[in-house]
Protein backbone atom coordinates (compact mmCIF):
# COMPACT_ATOMS: atom_id res chain seq x y z
CA UNK A 1 0.00 0.00 0.00
CA UNK A 2 1.26 3.56 -0.86
CA UNK A 3 -1.58 5.63 0.47
CA UNK A 4 -3.05 6.33 3.81
CA UNK A 5 -0.28 5.22 6.25
CA UNK A 6 -0.16 6.84 9.86
CA UNK A 7 1.77 9.54 8.73
CA UNK A 8 -0.77 10.42 6.21
CA UNK A 9 -3.22 10.09 8.98
CA UNK A 10 -1.24 12.43 11.41
CA UNK A 11 -1.04 15.34 8.98
CA UNK A 12 -4.85 15.04 8.38
CA UNK A 13 -5.86 14.91 11.99
CA UNK A 14 -3.01 18.08 12.46
CA UNK A 15 -5.22 19.85 9.55
CA UNK A 16 -8.30 19.43 10.67
CA UNK A 17 -7.44 19.99 14.83
CA UNK A 18 -6.44 23.32 13.69
CA UNK A 19 -9.36 24.07 11.38
CA UNK A 20 -11.74 22.68 14.36
CA UNK A 21 -9.91 24.77 17.25
CA UNK A 22 -8.47 28.25 15.65
CA UNK A 23 -10.99 28.74 12.64
CA UNK A 24 -14.49 26.92 13.72
CA UNK A 25 -14.15 27.12 17.32
CA UNK A 26 -16.84 26.08 18.29
CA UNK A 27 -17.19 24.67 21.79
CA UNK A 28 -18.52 22.13 23.83
CA UNK A 29 -18.62 20.18 26.43
CA UNK A 30 -19.21 16.90 26.72
CA UNK A 31 -20.46 14.61 30.11
CA UNK A 32 -19.69 11.02 30.42
CA UNK A 33 -22.49 9.29 32.65
CA UNK A 34 -20.28 7.48 35.33
CA UNK A 35 -22.10 4.05 35.68
CA UNK A 36 -20.24 2.58 38.49
CA UNK A 37 -21.76 5.96 40.53
CA UNK A 38 -25.80 5.93 38.85
CA UNK A 39 -27.85 3.14 39.90
CA UNK A 40 -30.66 2.47 37.57
CA UNK A 41 -33.96 1.10 39.35
CA UNK A 42 -35.95 -1.42 37.71
CA UNK A 43 -37.64 0.80 35.44
CA UNK A 44 -34.13 1.53 34.12
CA UNK A 45 -34.16 5.23 35.57
CA UNK A 46 -32.19 7.23 37.92
CA UNK A 47 -33.45 10.15 39.80
CA UNK A 48 -30.33 11.08 40.58
CA UNK A 49 -27.48 10.69 37.58
CA UNK A 50 -23.51 11.17 38.20
CA UNK A 51 -20.91 12.34 35.42
CA UNK A 52 -17.39 12.47 35.19
CA UNK A 53 -16.05 15.78 34.95
CA UNK A 54 -16.84 17.15 31.60
CA UNK A 55 -14.26 17.30 28.53
CA UNK A 56 -14.49 20.52 26.54
CA UNK A 57 -14.37 19.80 23.07
CA UNK A 58 -14.10 21.39 19.36
CA UNK A 59 -16.56 20.39 16.97
CA UNK A 60 -18.74 21.08 13.89
CA UNK A 61 -22.27 21.35 15.21
CA UNK A 62 -24.91 20.49 12.33
CA UNK A 63 -28.02 22.80 13.82
CA UNK A 64 -31.39 21.99 13.35
CA UNK A 65 -34.08 25.00 13.73
CA UNK A 66 -35.90 25.51 17.22
CA UNK A 67 -39.15 23.99 17.00
CA UNK A 68 -42.29 24.41 19.17
CA UNK A 69 -44.78 21.50 19.72
CA UNK A 70 -48.26 21.60 20.68
CA UNK A 71 -50.51 19.12 21.33
CA UNK A 72 -53.39 17.96 22.89
CA UNK A 73 -52.55 17.65 25.87
CA UNK A 74 -48.79 18.99 26.68
CA UNK A 75 -47.77 22.71 27.51
CA UNK A 76 -45.91 23.96 24.30
CA UNK A 77 -42.68 22.39 24.30
CA UNK A 78 -39.22 23.77 22.62
CA UNK A 79 -37.73 20.91 20.29
CA UNK A 80 -34.02 21.03 18.44
CA UNK A 81 -31.82 18.34 17.30
CA UNK A 82 -28.59 18.90 16.06
CA UNK A 83 -25.48 16.82 15.29
CA UNK A 84 -21.59 16.90 17.09
CA UNK A 85 -18.87 15.25 14.72
CA UNK A 86 -15.93 15.02 16.57
CA UNK A 87 -12.16 14.84 15.42
CA UNK A 88 -11.46 10.79 16.67
CA UNK A 89 -8.24 11.73 18.13
CA UNK A 90 -9.65 13.94 20.24
CA UNK A 91 -11.51 11.34 22.36
CA UNK A 92 -8.75 9.09 22.35
CA UNK A 93 -6.91 11.29 23.68
CA UNK A 94 -9.09 11.79 26.56
CA UNK A 95 -10.39 8.38 26.38
CA UNK A 96 -14.05 9.15 25.77
CA UNK A 97 -15.98 6.76 24.11
CA UNK A 98 -19.50 8.75 23.26
CA UNK A 99 -22.66 6.22 23.69
CA UNK A 100 -25.91 6.87 23.27
CA UNK A 101 -27.63 8.98 26.76
CA UNK A 102 -24.12 10.70 27.36
CA UNK A 103 -25.21 14.70 27.55
CA UNK A 104 -23.82 17.65 25.29
CA UNK A 105 -23.88 21.05 26.66
CA UNK A 106 -23.91 23.68 24.36
CA UNK A 107 -24.81 27.30 24.55
CA UNK A 108 -26.43 26.10 28.01
CA UNK A 109 -28.65 24.29 26.48
CA UNK A 110 -28.65 20.35 27.15
CA UNK A 111 -28.65 17.62 24.35
CA UNK A 112 -28.64 14.01 24.98
CA UNK A 113 -27.43 11.29 22.65
CA UNK A 114 -29.79 9.61 20.21
CA UNK A 115 -26.97 7.64 17.65
CA UNK A 116 -23.23 7.15 17.69
CA UNK A 117 -22.17 7.39 14.15
CA UNK A 118 -18.61 6.28 13.36
CA UNK A 119 -18.37 5.91 9.26
CA UNK A 120 -15.80 8.05 8.16
CA UNK A 121 -12.74 6.05 7.36
CA UNK A 122 -9.62 7.38 5.93
CA UNK A 123 -9.41 5.66 2.18
CA UNK A 124 -12.18 3.64 3.45
CA UNK A 125 -9.85 1.40 5.81
CA UNK A 126 -9.45 1.61 9.71
CA UNK A 127 -6.65 0.30 10.77
CA UNK A 128 -8.29 -1.13 13.97
CA UNK A 129 -9.85 -3.96 12.29
CA UNK A 130 -7.52 -4.97 9.44
CA UNK A 131 -6.65 -8.90 8.82
CA UNK A 132 -3.27 -8.47 6.84
CA UNK A 133 0.05 -7.66 8.85
CA UNK A 134 0.62 -4.51 6.82
CA UNK A 135 -2.77 -3.23 7.27
CA UNK A 136 -2.46 -1.63 11.24
CA UNK A 137 -0.35 0.89 9.30
CA UNK A 138 -2.65 2.47 6.71
CA UNK A 139 -6.23 4.08 7.15
CA UNK A 140 -7.87 5.40 9.99
CA UNK A 141 -11.72 6.54 11.57
CA UNK A 142 -11.39 10.22 11.12
CA UNK A 143 -14.76 11.07 12.99
CA UNK A 144 -17.48 10.20 15.79
CA UNK A 145 -20.75 12.03 14.48
CA UNK A 146 -23.19 12.17 17.77
CA UNK A 147 -27.17 12.63 16.68
CA UNK A 148 -28.70 14.52 19.53
CA UNK A 149 -32.21 16.41 20.59
CA UNK A 150 -32.54 18.91 23.21
CA UNK A 151 -33.47 17.63 26.47
CA UNK A 152 -34.81 19.53 29.98
CA UNK A 153 -32.01 20.30 32.15
CA UNK A 154 -33.30 19.23 35.33
CA UNK A 155 -33.47 15.81 34.06
CA UNK A 156 -29.86 15.55 33.32
CA UNK A 157 -29.04 17.03 37.24
CA UNK A 158 -26.94 18.90 36.07
CA UNK A 159 -25.43 22.64 36.89
CA UNK A 160 -24.09 24.66 34.51
CA UNK A 161 -22.54 27.44 37.09
CA UNK A 162 -19.38 26.97 38.27
CA UNK A 163 -18.58 24.08 36.18
CA UNK A 164 -15.01 22.82 36.25
CA UNK A 165 -13.96 21.03 32.85
CA UNK A 166 -11.10 19.22 31.05
CA UNK B 1 -65.96 50.28 66.05
CA UNK B 2 -66.86 46.77 65.74
CA UNK B 3 -64.45 44.00 66.06
CA UNK B 4 -63.30 42.52 62.95
CA UNK B 5 -63.29 38.32 62.65
CA UNK B 6 -60.06 38.06 61.40
CA UNK B 7 -60.02 34.58 61.13
CA UNK B 8 -63.30 33.56 60.25
CA UNK B 9 -64.49 29.57 61.07
CA UNK B 10 -63.80 27.26 58.42
CA UNK B 11 -65.39 25.06 56.22
CA UNK B 12 -65.20 22.10 58.71
CA UNK B 13 -65.64 23.88 61.91
CA UNK B 14 -68.95 25.52 60.22
CA UNK B 15 -70.06 21.35 59.01
CA UNK B 16 -69.76 20.46 62.29
CA UNK B 17 -71.73 22.64 64.20
CA UNK B 18 -74.58 21.47 61.81
CA UNK B 19 -74.14 18.25 63.50
CA UNK B 20 -76.68 17.40 65.99
CA UNK B 21 -76.09 14.13 67.41
CA UNK B 22 -78.86 12.03 68.55
CA UNK B 23 -80.82 11.94 71.94
CA UNK B 24 -78.97 15.32 72.98
CA UNK B 25 -81.85 18.07 73.88
CA UNK B 26 -80.32 21.39 73.17
CA UNK B 27 -77.20 20.76 71.59
CA UNK B 28 -75.70 24.33 71.01
CA UNK B 29 -72.93 23.06 68.42
CA UNK B 30 -69.76 23.17 70.94
CA UNK B 31 -68.81 20.16 71.26
CA UNK B 32 -67.19 18.50 68.41
CA UNK B 33 -68.01 15.10 67.27
CA UNK B 34 -67.25 12.00 68.24
CA UNK B 35 -64.44 11.47 65.27
CA UNK B 36 -62.36 14.65 66.39
CA UNK B 37 -59.05 14.09 64.85
CA UNK B 38 -57.63 16.13 67.58
CA UNK B 39 -58.22 14.30 70.58
CA UNK B 40 -55.43 13.84 73.02
CA UNK B 41 -56.35 10.32 74.89
CA UNK B 42 -56.25 9.01 70.90
CA UNK B 43 -52.76 10.08 70.32
CA UNK B 44 -49.59 7.71 70.58
CA UNK B 45 -46.28 8.82 70.87
CA UNK B 46 -43.96 7.29 68.33
CA UNK B 47 -40.67 8.01 70.25
CA UNK B 48 -38.74 4.92 70.30
CA UNK B 49 -41.14 3.36 68.13
CA UNK B 50 -39.07 0.69 65.45
CA UNK B 51 -42.22 -0.15 63.57
CA UNK B 52 -41.71 1.02 60.24
CA UNK B 53 -45.12 2.72 58.24
CA UNK B 54 -46.82 0.06 56.22
CA UNK B 55 -46.87 0.92 52.82
CA UNK B 56 -47.60 -1.00 49.58
CA UNK B 57 -46.56 0.90 46.49
CA UNK B 58 -46.63 0.25 42.72
CA UNK B 59 -43.06 -0.28 42.50
CA UNK B 60 -43.67 -2.90 45.27
CA UNK B 61 -46.02 -4.47 42.81
CA UNK B 62 -43.61 -4.32 40.17
CA UNK B 63 -40.74 -5.84 41.86
CA UNK B 64 -42.79 -8.89 43.02
CA UNK B 65 -42.94 -9.63 38.91
CA UNK B 66 -39.55 -8.72 38.46
CA UNK B 67 -38.53 -11.20 41.80
CA UNK B 68 -41.10 -13.93 40.49
CA UNK B 69 -39.39 -14.08 36.99
CA UNK B 70 -35.64 -13.80 38.37
CA UNK B 71 -35.46 -15.96 41.37
CA UNK B 72 -38.38 -18.60 40.59
CA UNK B 73 -39.48 -19.10 36.97
CA UNK B 74 -35.66 -18.13 35.94
CA UNK B 75 -36.47 -18.59 32.08
CA UNK B 76 -33.39 -20.14 30.19
CA UNK B 77 -32.39 -20.95 26.68
CA UNK B 78 -30.00 -23.43 25.01
CA UNK B 79 -27.82 -21.40 22.69
CA UNK B 80 -24.79 -22.70 20.89
CA UNK B 81 -24.94 -25.93 23.51
CA UNK B 82 -25.00 -23.57 26.23
CA UNK B 83 -27.54 -22.58 28.86
CA UNK B 84 -27.95 -18.96 28.60
CA UNK B 85 -30.32 -17.03 31.32
CA UNK B 86 -32.83 -14.63 29.79
CA UNK B 87 -32.98 -11.47 31.31
CA UNK B 88 -35.84 -9.51 32.45
CA UNK B 89 -36.15 -5.86 31.89
CA UNK B 90 -38.53 -3.00 31.72
CA UNK B 91 -39.47 -1.86 28.94
CA UNK B 92 -38.71 1.88 27.41
CA UNK B 93 -36.28 2.84 29.75
CA UNK B 94 -33.74 6.04 29.92
CA UNK B 95 -31.19 5.92 26.80
CA UNK B 96 -28.18 5.67 28.90
CA UNK B 97 -29.80 2.82 30.64
CA UNK B 98 -30.92 1.10 28.34
CA UNK B 99 -27.29 1.33 26.44
CA UNK B 100 -24.82 1.79 28.56
CA UNK B 101 -26.08 0.18 31.69
CA UNK B 102 -27.67 -2.22 30.38
CA UNK B 103 -24.98 -3.37 27.86
CA UNK B 104 -24.70 -6.64 27.92
CA UNK B 105 -27.61 -7.27 26.39
CA UNK B 106 -25.94 -5.47 23.09
CA UNK B 107 -22.73 -6.74 21.34
CA UNK B 108 -19.47 -4.05 21.35
CA UNK B 109 -21.61 -1.79 18.84
CA UNK B 110 -24.94 -2.08 20.37
CA UNK B 111 -26.99 -4.94 19.18
CA UNK B 112 -29.48 -6.60 21.18
CA UNK B 113 -28.55 -9.89 21.67
CA UNK B 114 -31.57 -12.48 21.99
CA UNK B 115 -33.50 -14.13 24.18
CA UNK B 116 -34.84 -11.22 26.33
CA UNK B 117 -38.25 -10.57 28.02
CA UNK B 118 -39.37 -7.26 28.17
CA UNK B 119 -42.24 -6.36 30.92
CA UNK B 120 -44.72 -2.94 30.91
CA UNK B 121 -47.16 -1.27 33.36
CA UNK B 122 -50.19 -1.05 30.97
CA UNK B 123 -52.93 0.21 33.39
CA UNK B 124 -54.36 -0.29 36.74
CA UNK B 125 -58.03 -0.91 37.76
CA UNK B 126 -59.39 0.19 40.81
CA UNK B 127 -61.32 -3.54 42.06
CA UNK B 128 -64.15 -2.09 44.70
CA UNK B 129 -65.11 -5.36 45.27
CA UNK B 130 -62.89 -6.45 48.21
CA UNK B 131 -62.67 -3.92 50.55
CA UNK B 132 -63.20 0.02 50.95
CA UNK B 133 -61.49 2.72 53.14
CA UNK B 134 -64.45 4.52 52.86
CA UNK B 135 -63.36 7.90 52.58
CA UNK B 136 -59.32 9.21 52.00
CA UNK B 137 -59.87 12.05 54.29
CA UNK B 138 -60.85 10.11 56.98
CA UNK B 139 -60.00 6.63 57.06
CA UNK B 140 -61.80 4.58 59.98
CA UNK B 141 -62.07 1.31 58.04
CA UNK B 142 -58.70 -0.40 58.70
CA UNK B 143 -57.04 -3.67 60.04
CA UNK B 144 -55.40 -4.65 62.89
CA UNK B 145 -51.88 -6.41 63.06
CA UNK B 146 -50.55 -7.17 66.83
CA UNK B 147 -46.94 -6.57 66.65
CA UNK B 148 -44.89 -9.83 68.22
CA UNK B 149 -43.13 -7.99 70.85
CA UNK B 150 -43.39 -4.88 72.93
CA UNK B 151 -40.22 -4.02 75.26
CA UNK B 152 -43.30 -2.84 77.57
CA UNK B 153 -43.35 -6.93 78.31
CA UNK B 154 -39.63 -7.48 78.67
CA UNK B 155 -40.47 -9.22 81.79
CA UNK B 156 -42.25 -12.08 81.16
CA UNK B 157 -43.46 -12.99 84.49
CA UNK B 158 -44.71 -9.35 85.08
CA UNK B 159 -48.13 -10.49 85.33
CA UNK B 160 -47.44 -12.65 88.61
CA UNK B 161 -45.51 -9.60 90.19
CA UNK B 162 -48.24 -6.86 89.70
CA UNK B 163 -51.31 -8.67 88.72
CA UNK B 164 -51.41 -7.08 85.24
CA UNK B 165 -51.68 -9.03 81.92
CA UNK B 166 -48.91 -8.27 79.48
CA UNK B 167 -49.89 -5.29 77.21
CA UNK B 168 -50.20 -6.17 73.54
CA UNK B 169 -49.49 -3.47 71.34
CA UNK B 170 -51.12 -3.16 67.91
CA UNK B 171 -50.87 -0.97 65.03
CA UNK B 172 -53.77 -0.33 62.45
CA UNK B 173 -52.97 -0.07 58.70
CA UNK B 174 -55.68 1.30 56.46
CA UNK B 175 -57.93 -1.15 54.22
CA UNK B 176 -55.67 -0.93 50.74
CA UNK B 177 -56.73 0.22 47.61
CA UNK B 178 -57.70 -3.21 45.89
CA UNK B 179 -56.45 -2.83 42.07
CA UNK B 180 -56.01 -5.11 39.16
CA UNK B 181 -53.05 -4.38 37.33
CA UNK B 182 -52.38 -5.42 33.49
CA UNK B 183 -48.95 -6.13 32.02
CA UNK B 184 -47.83 -6.37 28.90
CA UNK B 185 -44.97 -8.72 28.29
CA UNK B 186 -42.77 -9.66 25.06
CA UNK B 187 -40.63 -11.95 24.98
CA UNK B 188 -38.01 -12.23 22.18
CA UNK B 189 -36.15 -15.35 21.00
CA UNK B 190 -33.95 -16.91 18.18
CA UNK B 191 -35.74 -19.71 17.54
CA UNK B 192 -38.88 -21.75 17.96
CA UNK B 193 -37.71 -24.16 20.31
CA UNK B 194 -36.25 -21.64 22.50
CA UNK B 195 -39.63 -19.86 22.82
CA UNK B 196 -41.68 -22.86 23.43
CA UNK B 197 -39.27 -23.71 26.66
CA UNK B 198 -40.03 -20.16 28.40
CA UNK B 199 -43.93 -20.24 26.99
CA UNK B 200 -44.11 -23.45 28.93
CA UNK B 201 -42.24 -22.24 32.34
CA UNK B 202 -44.43 -19.01 32.44
CA UNK B 203 -47.35 -20.12 31.71
CA UNK B 204 -46.77 -22.93 34.25
CA UNK B 205 -46.33 -20.02 36.90
CA UNK B 206 -49.69 -18.62 35.81
CA UNK B 207 -52.59 -18.39 38.55
CA UNK B 208 -50.41 -18.13 41.47
CA UNK B 209 -49.13 -16.08 43.89
CA UNK B 210 -45.95 -13.86 42.33
CA UNK B 211 -43.56 -12.41 44.78
CA UNK B 212 -40.67 -12.33 47.26
CA UNK B 213 -41.94 -14.44 50.25
CA UNK B 214 -40.33 -11.96 52.20
CA UNK B 215 -42.19 -8.44 51.13
CA UNK B 216 -45.22 -9.20 49.63
CA UNK B 217 -46.82 -11.23 47.51
CA UNK B 218 -49.85 -10.91 44.13
CA UNK B 219 -52.37 -13.09 42.39
CA UNK B 220 -50.64 -13.00 38.50
CA UNK B 221 -53.09 -14.62 35.87
CA UNK B 222 -51.91 -15.11 32.33
CA UNK B 223 -54.58 -16.11 30.02
CA UNK B 224 -53.23 -16.43 26.82
CA UNK B 225 -49.92 -16.21 24.44
CA UNK B 226 -49.81 -14.70 20.67
CA UNK B 227 -46.61 -15.86 18.83
CA UNK B 228 -45.20 -14.20 15.57
CA UNK B 229 -42.27 -15.09 13.48
CA UNK B 230 -41.47 -12.72 10.96
CA UNK B 231 -38.88 -12.47 7.99
CA UNK B 232 -38.52 -8.96 6.89
CA UNK B 233 -36.23 -7.54 4.33
CA UNK B 234 -33.27 -6.42 5.67
CA UNK B 235 -33.82 -7.22 9.23
CA UNK B 236 -33.05 -10.56 11.25
CA UNK B 237 -36.02 -13.19 11.28
CA UNK B 238 -37.63 -12.40 14.88
CA UNK B 239 -39.98 -14.48 16.86
CA UNK B 240 -41.86 -12.99 19.55
CA UNK B 241 -44.58 -13.72 22.09
CA UNK B 242 -46.99 -11.42 23.49
CA UNK B 243 -49.31 -11.95 26.74
CA UNK B 244 -50.49 -10.25 29.30
CA UNK B 245 -50.01 -10.65 33.06
CA UNK B 246 -53.55 -9.91 35.28
CA UNK B 247 -52.47 -9.27 38.79
CA UNK B 248 -54.65 -8.71 41.71
CA UNK B 249 -52.90 -5.80 43.71
CA UNK B 250 -53.33 -3.20 46.88
CA UNK B 251 -51.97 -0.32 47.45
CA UNK B 252 -51.35 1.57 50.84
CA UNK B 253 -49.99 4.74 49.48
CA UNK B 254 -47.00 6.43 52.41
CA UNK B 255 -48.84 9.74 52.40
CA UNK B 256 -50.01 10.91 55.42
CA UNK B 257 -53.85 10.69 55.46
CA UNK B 258 -53.21 7.14 55.20
CA UNK B 259 -52.82 7.00 58.94
CA UNK B 260 -56.13 5.39 60.52
CA UNK B 261 -57.60 8.48 62.50
CA UNK B 262 -56.33 7.97 65.60
CA UNK B 263 -55.89 4.23 65.94
CA UNK B 264 -52.80 4.11 64.32
CA UNK B 265 -50.77 2.65 67.12
CA UNK B 266 -52.53 1.37 70.27
CA UNK B 267 -51.96 -1.23 73.02
CA UNK B 268 -53.96 -3.32 74.77
CA UNK B 269 -55.95 -3.24 78.03
CA UNK B 270 -53.44 -4.39 81.00
CA UNK B 271 -55.92 -4.35 84.04
CA UNK B 272 -59.10 -3.25 84.56
CA UNK B 273 -60.15 -1.07 87.47
CA UNK B 274 -63.74 -0.18 89.02
CA UNK B 275 -63.83 2.02 91.51
CA UNK B 276 -66.40 2.34 94.34
CA UNK B 277 -69.59 4.53 93.58
CA UNK B 278 -72.57 4.64 96.39
CA UNK B 279 -75.93 6.14 95.52
CA UNK B 280 -78.52 7.36 98.05
CA UNK B 281 -81.34 6.12 95.75
CA UNK B 282 -81.35 3.18 92.97
CA UNK B 283 -84.03 4.28 91.37
CA UNK B 284 -82.15 7.57 90.39
CA UNK B 285 -79.42 5.87 88.61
Amino acid sequence: MLFGSNRDFELLVKVNRELLKDIVEQEILFYKLNLEETDANIYGEALTKTYFVPAKLNCLITRGDQVVSIDDFTLPDLQREASFAFLRPDLADISVVPEVGDIINWQEDYYIVDTVRENQLMLGRDKSYNLTSYGNKFGSSISIICDTHMTKREATGIDFEGTAYL
Amino acid sequence: MADININPPSQEELSRKTIKPYGVENYSGSVAPSNNLKKRELQRSVKNDDVKKFSVGLRDIDEAIFYYFKEVIKPSVMQNSKKKNVPVLYGSPERWAAVQKNGFIRDRHGKIQLPLIIVKRDSIEKNRSLGNKMDANNPNNFGVFEKKYSSKNRYDRFSLLNNRNIVKEYQGVVVPDYVNLVYSCVIFTEYIEQMNKIVESINYASDSYWGDPEKFKFRAMINNYSTSTEIAQGSDRTVKTDFQINLLGHIVPDSFNTLPQGVSKYFSKTSVVFGVETVKDINNI
